[in-house]
C-alpha cells in the first residue's frame, strides 16, 4: 500500500510562471480549489468545494514551507483525512519549462482510524464504544 | 474479535501494522526495526495473528523466514480511498498545465 501518493509533471512554462500559479491565491482558486491562501508560512486557510456525504467540502490548511520557487508544503485536513501534508517542489528545466514533483503524505492517522471503524463495524459491545474507545483515541 | 481491542490499544502493534500495510516484512526484520528480540516481536505478531489483523506466511524462496502480512481486506477501504484521492490530484495537476498555457496565452 502506498505510503503517500506521489506525482511528477514537466510543464511547458518558466518556473517563475509555476511558482505564481503555486502561491497566488487567485491562481490556486483556478486550477485547484477556491480558496484564502496566503504566502506566508503558519498561514491558515481552506479550500472550498462542493459538500457531499461525509465531507462538508471544506478543507483545512496551513503553510508549512515556503521556499522561493523551490518548495511551498501545507497541511491538509478534511473529510477523511487529518493533518497530512502536500508538498510542491519545482525545479527549473532547459527551454523555459519547468518539472513538478507533488506528494500527498501521512496517511498513517486515516489508516489506523479506517482499521479502528472496521473493527467497530464487527459488531463491539457498547461498552468499548463508551469507555474503552476514547481512551484509545484520546492517545 | 475479542482480542481486536487489545492488538491495537499496543502503540507498538499500531506501528507494525502499518509498516507492514506499506509492505509485508519478515519477523526478524521487524525485531530489527523495533529495537526489539525476535520472541518480544512474535509476541506481538502473534496478538495481531489471533485478532485476524495480519497473517504469516513462510517466504517462498527461503523457508526458514516468515513473513508478516496485513490483511488487507480489512484495508480496501484506504485503498479505494486513495487511489480516488490520485485520480483527484492528477486531474488538477492537468488543470495546473491548462492554467498556464492559458497564461502564456495571455502574455502574448
Amino acid at each position: 500500500m502506498a505510503k503517500s501518493i506521489k506525482l511528477s509533471k514537466e510543464y511547458d512554462a518558466p518556473i517563475t510562471d509555476v511558482w505564481m500559479a503555486l502561491t497566488h491565491k487567485e491562481a490556486l482558486s483556478e486550477w485547484l480549489m477556491p480558496c484564502n491562501f496566503e504566502p506566508i508560512i503558519g498561514f491558515e486557510f481552506e479550500f472550498r468545494t462542493k459538500a457531499y456525504p461525509g465531507f462538508d467540502g471544506i478543507t483545512h490548511c496551513k503553510v508549512l514551507e515556503i521556499k522561493d520557487k523551490e518548495l511551498l508544503s501545507f497541511s491538509w485536513s478534511g473529510g477523511s483525512l487529518k493533518d497530512t501534508k502536500v508538498t510542491f517542489k519545482i525545479k527549473e528545466l532547459p527551454n523555459n519549462r519547468t518539472l513538478l514533483d507533488f506528494e500527498h503524505s501521512g496517511f498513517e492517522g486515516f489508516v489506523n482510524n479506517v482499521i479502528v471503524k472496521r473493527i467497530l463495524a464487527n459488531g463491539w459491545k457498547n461498552k468499548i464504544l463508551t469507555k474503552y474507545l476514547p481512551k484509545y483515541l484520546a492517545k | 474479535m475479542s482480542d481486536v481491542f487489545k492488538a491495537l490499544a499496543d502503540p507498538t502493534r499500531r506501528e507494525i501494522l502499518l509498516m507492514i500495510t506499506k509492505q509485508p516484512e519478515s519477523v526478524n526484520t521487524l525485531a530489527e526495526r523495533f529495537n526489539m528480540s525476535r520472541p518480544a516481536v512474535s509476541k506481538h505478531i502473534k496478538i495481531l495473528e489471533e485478532s485476524q489483523l495480519t497473517k504469516i506466511e513462510t517466504d517462498k524462496n527461503d523457508g526458514r523466514q516468515r513473513n508478516c502480512y496485513a490483511q488487507l481486506e480489512a484495508l480496501a477501504e484506504v485503498n479505494e480511498y486513495l487511489k480516488k484521492l490520485e485520480e483527484f490530484w492528477k486531474g488538477r495537476l492537468d488543470g495546473l498545465e491548462n492554467f498556464l498555457r492559458k497564461l502564456k496565452e495571455k502574455k502574448k
